[in-house]
């Protein structure tokens, strides 16, 4: 299994590839684009982008020296039929630097850029929510070679999917990044903080009232109000647990490091690290917490692994509790098998 | 896949269709079903959530939204969420349920790869999941979501929807909508009355209620479908001013229109650029 990292400097591959990560991703704003479109949304992240092609060339030659490839978010969820043409030149610009593959999330521009046929590989976004064996087929028709899954997929159903396609690759989510919505159907915004931020941690004051017109009775009240209090618990895992860390330095936040055994059984190959958005020494972190636990899981088998991830939190109420996994029937001694 | 059938243009005034967010409603008089319509005809009646694959109808549901449909004269359409394969096992077998003509609401990629696959004598019309844009109800100005162009009007989007014989788009109305922006080139188009959505998830608040707390929001979790007993309002203390009503309903974060975008998809409907209206039956 390989280690997918972000990177938002070229000065981060060196190191992170000396940690363990086998593949990068990253974006970039071309000056060009700003210029035509008026925004930063080449991908779905407007901000942590390399801001040149010859900042794009240079991560390129910095990923090829570790022997590392590089791919190239273009993950926006949607996009206009002007920016297609320059997402395509894009494109083509990063397969004349040596980029290794695209990271696409639009799927008219997915069918754009398969019917264009670069010299690089499609990857397809967990942006595009690809929940199902027929949306494989969808992608695999319009040249995808790879899918990331998206959040919120148990063990099982990606094992049923990849095994309907087992000639594409599988890369799933094993830490970091809290988007609770469905990714491809959030049509929100992160506003800047005075306008709200993001919409799942705004500031908003939630009733609950029956359809039918009549009152809660109390015992309907204490349940919401219990239920209301567990998502808030479960969103602040979501949110990376306030952004805290170990003593030691590693992150806290949505895991699936006790997963990576039943991630390899379910035929998943690669393992993506979110957030291009964290700083340096956070990507450092995360690269080697799961390097660390992924040598584990080859030295001494899966459940050796979780014990192991586990106890690297060195919080075990954190793991316990369930919230902050990624997949926690993992964890449960009452799941069933994956295969 | 099927032949591309020709695409007729709105030169006429839209039809309207009714979409039913409970199956429970179908066991209505028909008086009390259409209530909300008023005086507008009606041209289809729809059942199916758009947005939660454990909403998807019982056969029984599908065979009585035939039954009444026929009843009243109008064409019945089957909506369908994002799914999973285990949903989509189960809405292939609705499917093969449906009379050859009838449309599917088809919110998927995967599913609308599966009705070319299997279900060619079925009409698939892209749903607005399929139509992405900017949706905050937070929004301001419309500044915000013109930086961030949708692709409703693209003609990549709707070449690649009329290979899967997909002749209808549907949309809902954005925040600061113009009559103009309600428009798509080359196929009919479906606007959604009254209430749009902003976010949808897979793991649902609602839904986890009765759920042991170990079990809430995780990934294929359960429900007792309390979606369809409960709705989360929302309102924010700091609150700049203009703002759409919010609502949480499940796993889905709904706005409702104001005067604006209602005068935005009557200007477009007048203009001839509407084919459907589509109402629900869920109100903020």
């Amino acid at each position: 299994m390989k280690i997918v990292a972000p990177i938002s400097q070229v000065a981060e591959i060196a190191p992170l590839a000396a940690a363990g990560a086998d593949e990068f991703y990253c974006g970039v704003v071309p000056p060009a684009w700003v210029e035509r479109f008026h925004n930063a949304a080449t991908s779905r992240r407007l901000f942590s982008n390399l801001q040149s092609l010859d900042e794009l060339q240079a991560a390129v030659a910095a990923a090829r020296a570790c022997g590392r490839p590089l791919s190239l978010a273009l993950n926006g969820q949607h996009y206009a039929d002007a920016q297609h043409a320059s997402l395509l030149a894009l494109v083509h610009e990063f397969a004349d630097m040596g980029g290794a593959a695209v990271i696409i999330g639009d799927l008219p521009l997915l069918a754009a850029v398969g019917a264009d046929a670069p010299p690089l590989e499609i990857h397809v976004s967990s942006v595009a929510s690809c929940r199902n064996s027929g949306m494989i087929d969808f992608c695999r028709g319009l040249g995808a070679a790879r899918i990331i899954y998206p959040r919120f997929l148990q063990l099982r159903e990606m094992a049923a999917m990849t095994a309907c396609a087992p000639d594409l690759a599988y890369e799933a989510f094993v830490l970091n990044d809290g988007c609770i919505y469905e990714e491809g159907a959030c049509h929100t915004l992160h506003l800047p903080n005075h306008l709200g931020g993001a919409i799942c941690i705004d500031d908003y004051r939630v009733e609950t009232v029956r359809l039918d017109g009549t009152a809660l009775a109390a015992g309907e009240r204490e349940a919401l109000a219990e239920n209301d209090a567990d998502y808030r618990r479960w969103q602040w895992y979501r949110m990376g647990c306030g952004s805290a860390s170990t003593a030691g330095g590693l992150p806290y936040g949505p895991c699936g490091l006790c997963a990576i055994g039943a991630l390899a059984e379910a035929g998943v190959g690669y393992l993506k690290i979110a957030g291009r958005d964290a700083g340096s020494v956070r990507k450092l972190a995360n690269v080697r917490l799961v390097r660390d636990v992924l040598v584990h899981w080859r030295d001494h088998g899966a459940q050796a692994a979780a014990r192991h991830a586990q106890a690297l939190r060195e919080e075990p109420a954190h793991c316990t509790h369930g919230y902050m996994c990624y997949y926690p029937e993992a964890r449960r001694a009452d799941a069933a098998p994956v295969c | 896949m099927s032949a591309v059938r020709p695409v007729p243009q709105a030169t006429r005034p839209p039809c309207h269709d009714l979409a039913l967010h409970d199956p429970r409603l179908l066991t209505l008089p028909p008086e009390a079903l259409l209530a909300g319509l008023g005086s507008v005809p009606l041209a289809q009646l729809r059942l199916g959530s758009e947005f939660c694959e454990r909403l998807l109808p019982a056969t029984a549901d599908l065979e009585r939204l035939l039954a009444v449909a026929d009843g009243l004269g109008v064409a019945a359409a089957l909506v369908t969420p994002m799914v999973g394969d285990a949903g989509l096992a189960q809405l292939q077998r609705l499917l093969a349920r449906l009379p050859a003509g009838s449309e599917v609401i088809v919110n998927d990629w995967g599913v609308l790869q599966r009705v070319a696959d299997g279900f060619g004598a079925l009409r698939p019309v892209a749903g607005r999941l399929l139509c992405k844009m900017v949706k905050d109800p937070r929004l301001e100005s419309p500044v915000w979501a013109r930086l961030y162009p949708g692709h409703a009007g693209s003609a990549a989007l709707v070449a690649l929807l009329r290979r899967f014989a997909v002749t209808r788009l549907e949309m809902d109305v954005p925040p600061f909508a113009r009559a103009g922006d309600l428009e798509v080139e080359g196929l009919e188009l479906g606007v959604h009355a009254e209430v749009g959505f902003a976010a949808k998830g897979r793991v649902c608040q609602i839904g986890s209620l009765h759920q042991p707390t170990a079990r809430k929001f995780a990934p294929g979790h359960g429900c007792r479908h309390e979606c369809l007993d409960y709705l989360q309002p929302m309102r924010r203390d700091s609150a700049h001013g203009r703002e759409l009503p919010t609502a949480h309903w499940g796993n889905t974060l709904l706005y409702a229109h104001d005067d604006g975008m209602r005068a935005a998809l009557a200007g477009a409907a007048a203009d001839g650029r509407v084919a459907r209206v589509i109402h629900g039956t869920l109100a903020l």
